[in-house]
């Protein structure tokens, strides 16, 4: 085992023990101390991450910084305040599994880090406790778990035939691969394997949601790539998957009225994105989803954080019912504008060039690579339909009373802010994140 | 010191207005007038100074300027109309509460398109011309109560997207095969055919989007839901013109591609006759000028697709001064009668918008093409080039066609909104404005000195004089015939007797209806379809699981067997 992982691995598990006996420290200081104690590894974690000089230490760096973002945000967006601690550790292990699973070049192991992150995602969904959110879980137990199964079909057929667990996979047959691709698939939002995801994101606590939607889905979508690289037939498969994916992700989010729900739906979109840039024949397509990974991630979460503050503040998750909600208060306003229109591509954010230079990358690659770079231009022209309704949904209107913020809520606007600020401050330099990474 | 300072100082100023909006709304106002001034100065200094073409950079990689008597060219009437709109829109946007976001984006527009213009590299122009889209986006959308409004922005903003997907390709490709995206490399290098004719007629498409040529040309005539200074500025003088500029820029590429200049003619000459029509059937003052444009734009695609290269810039600058001096004269009316209709006004000459009305005859003679104006000078010459160059059994139909409905349309505006008997007195009191748009009419009064200059600038030894006889016939009848339809009141029975083809005109020949029709479709039907398909129902969710795995194992086995 490589120092960095199990450096990642102690550090994890040491925090996760520290922040769930924070609970014994009282009522009165639970909450604090426990988020206090996750921001602190989670800052420990994203030094180590990036030390991984490669795509996982990228994973590592979006995983690590939406995830302090979702922790500053939690104190407002948690409510459970007794089962705080409970959810600061889970959400701990997602973000560390998350890097563990991407840089994994040993396919036992990265089965045990993919359970792992499993676990961590099905009691995270699970979290409120309600109908709905229980509903949702145990959806996804039933698409993971098949999926995992499935999975583990195929790293075992993969075992058999190679005799080592390298995820090199050089004489593994195509059938092991597919096994793989097909069960890491479900937690990568394929399509059709994603269905899910849009009833798990939604029931899940927003900081959740966030890290979910941000970076869990993206890391699966390396992985499956990872094998899928290995076999051309594999590959288009992905790219055709991901071709209905983008489509279907973006005409569903344009029918909804839950916000946390459109949010999904547009992941499935993006994670389709990367899917197809990362299985195409040029470098380029895929250095730039790589950057994708991290610029959806930064703008998506900073989404969700803000729709959990919506939730909290108003109670409601309903586009009808927050209709004109933001148009007194500037910070607000400016932020889901900004974070909306940041989704479309445009200068300086980051998704500019991730968009811009993965649709370029794909479109020299043959005929096949100039249909889906069409397809995938006329997807991201779809995506701004529901976009502009989400913003112009919110913002537009007078006379609405200003929103009273407390300090907790501040936070959740600041960390929402931070993540938008990364997403510009790397897309005024985004070779800098690609030499660093050796993407 | 070199011209990259131009934009640099607009954009730094765009950042500065929230600080001077602190103060005073007026710090603000005056801040961004001083700005956007010395930015005009600086360029009409580089312009006056130019020794020769210059390569700046690379800065960074993708970073370059490239200055040329192109760029210098566009560089001044970019920041020259920018100041006198920024100045027109002190007395504009005078009670508009949301100053500091307009100040902010009329800067950060400016400054990005003259960063488009002194662009070296397709991609660094790729940037500023995103850039541009969206100012141009929010400005349209800048009053947002108004749901037109919105969708006007929203409308503007994926339209012209299309064709910046095009253009992001033929960039892929040249940066592919090529290896750079130097403009200044690019254009000296020999490159294969094939791929100068697939890289420029994608570039073209993304031209075509955002110059509003047919069939992208939708967005404009919406545009007009933001401020009219916004319209002159980016709808009518300078953001649209970027597409011309843009195929100005690689015209040698262009002119090498065989089979292309004939593309860009049949577009031009499509979009020129759909905009005539419709800018003659709308009832909206804006909506006409915005018709008007595409018509002209389409000219000097013309122009650049017949060879007249020289010929399309000087039009785009006799374009930018009477259509800036247009759409500024109308929002002085708007804003006074507080309606775009051209039904609920009349009579404003003797109503008391006196200089108003004068202003706007200099533009709308310029635009009609009546001697000795600019509009006339360089719409000639690029008529005479059509004439030129296709059969005349076609071109002399065209060309009278292109006449009669210039004139038509624009002086069926005048005489419908300045002749006739006033509703009530109308005032002309905003200095700002009225200073604004006389100014621009000394110009356009003068405007064949400009041009004089600018042909030389060119290496062009321009005729002044130079009408063909369908022009001049199609001239003469249009404005008589405005002339006898809305002053004489012929229109009334005209209008009944055609009243289907009027229809058709004003609905832009039903482009916009047919896409407005396919995109509620796809929001509609299409997307709950794709949500049917997903239930959420746990065993259904189970079946795609397997069917997926299934399709995948097919797979495996084929490409085994």
């Amino acid at each position: 085992m490589a120092g960095l992982e199990l450096l990642v691995l102690m550090l994890t598990g040491f925090g996760s023990i520290v922040i769930l006996s924070s609970h014994f420290t009282g009522e009165k200081f639970r909450t604090k101390a426990s988020t206090a104690i996750l921001i602190l590894v989670l800052l420990a974690l994203t030094i180590l991450f990036l030390r991984a000089r490669n795509p996982a230490g990228l994973i590592g760096l979006t995983s690590a910084l939406i995830g302090v973002a979702s922790a500053v945000a939690s104190t407002k967006l948690v409510k459970e305040r007794d089962k705080k601690p409970f959810h600061d550790a889970l959400l701990l292990i997602l973000v560390a599994s998350s890097f563990l699973v991407a840089q994994s070049n040993d396919m036992v192991r990265l089965f045990i880090y993919w359970e792992t992150m499993s676990i961590s995602i099905t009691v995270l969904t699970a979290f409120h406790w309600e109908k709905e959110s229980i509903e949702a879980s145990l959806k996804y137990i039933m698409m993971c778990g098949a999926g995992s199964l499935i999975a583990l079909a195929g790293i075992a057929l993969a075992l058999i035939e190679t005799g080592n667990a390298s995820m090199q996979l050089s004489g593994a047959s195509l059938l092991a691969k597919a096994l793989m691709v097909v069960g890491f698939g479900v937690e990568a939002a394929v399509f059709p394997l994603h269905f899910w995801l849009p009833d798990a994101h939604m029931a899940a606590p927003s900081t959740v949601s966030a890290v979910l939607s941000g970076i869990s889905i993206e890391t699966a979508a390396y992985v499956i790539s990872r094998i899928a690289f290995t076999d051309p037939a594999l590959r288009y498969v992905l790219m055709v998957s991901a071709l209905f994916g983008m489509f279907v992700g973006n005409l569903s989010a344009y029918m909804q009225d839950d916000i946390k729900r459109l949010l999904a739906y547009s992941s499935v979109a993006n994670v389709s994105y990367i899917i197809l840039g990362l299985n195409s024949a040029s470098s380029m397509a895929r250095t730039y989803s790589m950057l994708h990974i991290f610029a959806h991630g930064m703008l998506k979460a900073a989404l969700f954080i803000l729709a959990g503050l919506f939730l909290a503040v108003w109670g409601t998750r309903s586009l009808k019912e927050l209709s004109g909600k933001l148009s007194s208060t500037f910070f607000l306003k400016f932020m889901v504008v900004a974070a909306s229109m940041g989704l479309t591509g445009i200068p300086p954010f980051l998704t500019f060039w991730s968009e811009a230079f993965t649709l370029m990358g794909i479109s020299v690659t043959g005929s096949f690579g100039l249909a889906a770079a069409v397809l995938l231009a006329a997807a991201i022209l779809l995506s701004f339909g529901y976009y502009f309704k989400l913003f112009y949904g919110l913002v537009v209107g007078s006379g609405e009373e200003k929103p009273k913020l407390d300090a907790d809520a501040w936070c959740a606007v600041a960390a929402a802010g931070i993540l938008l600020l990364s997403c510009i401050i790397f897309g005024l330099y985004p070779g800098g994140m690609i030499r660093y990474f050796n993407l | 010191m070199d011209p990259v300072v131009v934009p640099s100082i607009s954009l730094a100023g765009s950042l500065l207005v929230p600080a001077a909006a602190l103060k005073s709304r007026r710090a603000a106002e005056i801040f961004s007038v001083l700005v956007s001034a010395v930015a005009a100065f600086l360029s009409i200094y580089f312009l006056a100074t130019y020794g020769g073409p210059q390569v700046i950079g690379p800065l960074s990689p993708h970073i370059s300027f490239y200055i040329d008597n192109l760029s210098l060219f566009m560089l001044t009437i970019v920041n020259c109309l920018g100041a006198l709109i920024i100045f027109y829109s002190v007395g504009y946007m005078a009670h508009d509460k949301d100053y500091t976001r307009y100040y902010f984006l009329m800067l950060l527009f400016v400054g990005s398109m003259s960063g488009l213009v002194l662009a070296g590299d397709l991609i660094l122009l790729y940037i500023f011309w995103e850039m541009v889209g969206i100012c141009s986006a929010l400005l349209i959308a800048f009053w947002w109560e108004k749901p037109e409004a919105r969708r006007a922005g929203l409308k503007a903003f994926a339209v012209t997207r299309i064709g910046d997907f095009a253009m992001l390709i033929g960039i892929a490709l040249i940066y592919v095969t090529v290896g750079t995206t130097s403009i200044p490399e690019l254009l000296s290098a020999k490159l294969p055919v094939s791929l100068i004719y697939t890289a420029s007629l994608m570039l073209f498409i993304g031209a075509v989007g955002k110059s509003a040529q047919f069939p992208l040309f939708v967005w404009l005539p919406d545009a007009m839901e933001g401020p009219t200074s916004v319209s002159a500025l980016i709808h009518a003088a300078t953001m649209v013109k970027a597409g011309v500029y843009l195929v100005a820029r690689i015209y040698p590429w262009i002119a090498a591609a065989p089979g292309l200049p004939s593309i860009i003619l049949w577009v031009a000459i499509i979009t020129v006759l759909i905009s005539g029509f419709s800018a003659l059937a709308s009832n909206d003052i804006k909506r006409v000028l915005a018709y008007s444009t595409i018509n002209h734009l389409a000219l000097m695609f013309l122009a650049l697709s017949l060879g007249g290269w020289a010929y399309a810039q000087l039009h785009l600058l006799s374009h930018s001064l009477f259509k800036a001096l247009l759409f500024l004269a109308a929002g002085v009316v708007v804003h006074e009668v507080g309606t775009r209709d051209m039904a609920q006004m009349g009579g404003l000459f003797s109503g008391g918008m006196k200089i108003t009305a004068v202003c706007f005859l200099v533009g709308s003679l310029s635009l009609a093409g009546i001697p000795p104006l600019p509009g006339f000078t360089t719409k000639e010459h690029i008529l005479e080039l059509l004439e030129e160059s296709l059969p005349s059994y076609a071109a002399a139909p065209l060309v009278f066609t292109i006449s009669l409905t210039s004139a038509l349309y624009i002086f069926r505006v005048f005489f419908k909104v300045f002749l006739g008997e006033p509703r009530k007195s109308y005032s002309e009191k905003n200095v700002y404005m009225l200073a604004s748009i006389a100014a621009l009419a000394a110009v356009t009064l003068v405007g064949d000195a400009l041009l004089i200059q600018a042909s030389e600038y060119f290496g062009l030894e321009l005729e002044l004089f130079v009408a063909g006889l369908p022009a001049v016939l199609g001239t003469v009848l249009g404005v008589l015939g405005a002339y006898a339809l809305w002053v004489k009141n012929y229109a009334a029975k005209v209008v009944k007797s055609l009243s289907w083809a009027v229809k058709v005109a004003e609905e832009g020949f039903y482009f916009d209806a047919v896409y407005t029709r396919v995109a509620a479709f796809v929001a509609s039907k299409v997307s709950s379809v794709a949500v049917r398909i997903q239930t959420g129902i746990p065993s259904v969710n189970m079946l795609w699981l397997l069917a997926y795995m299934l399709a995948l194992v097919l797979v495996a086995l084929m490409v085994v067997m």
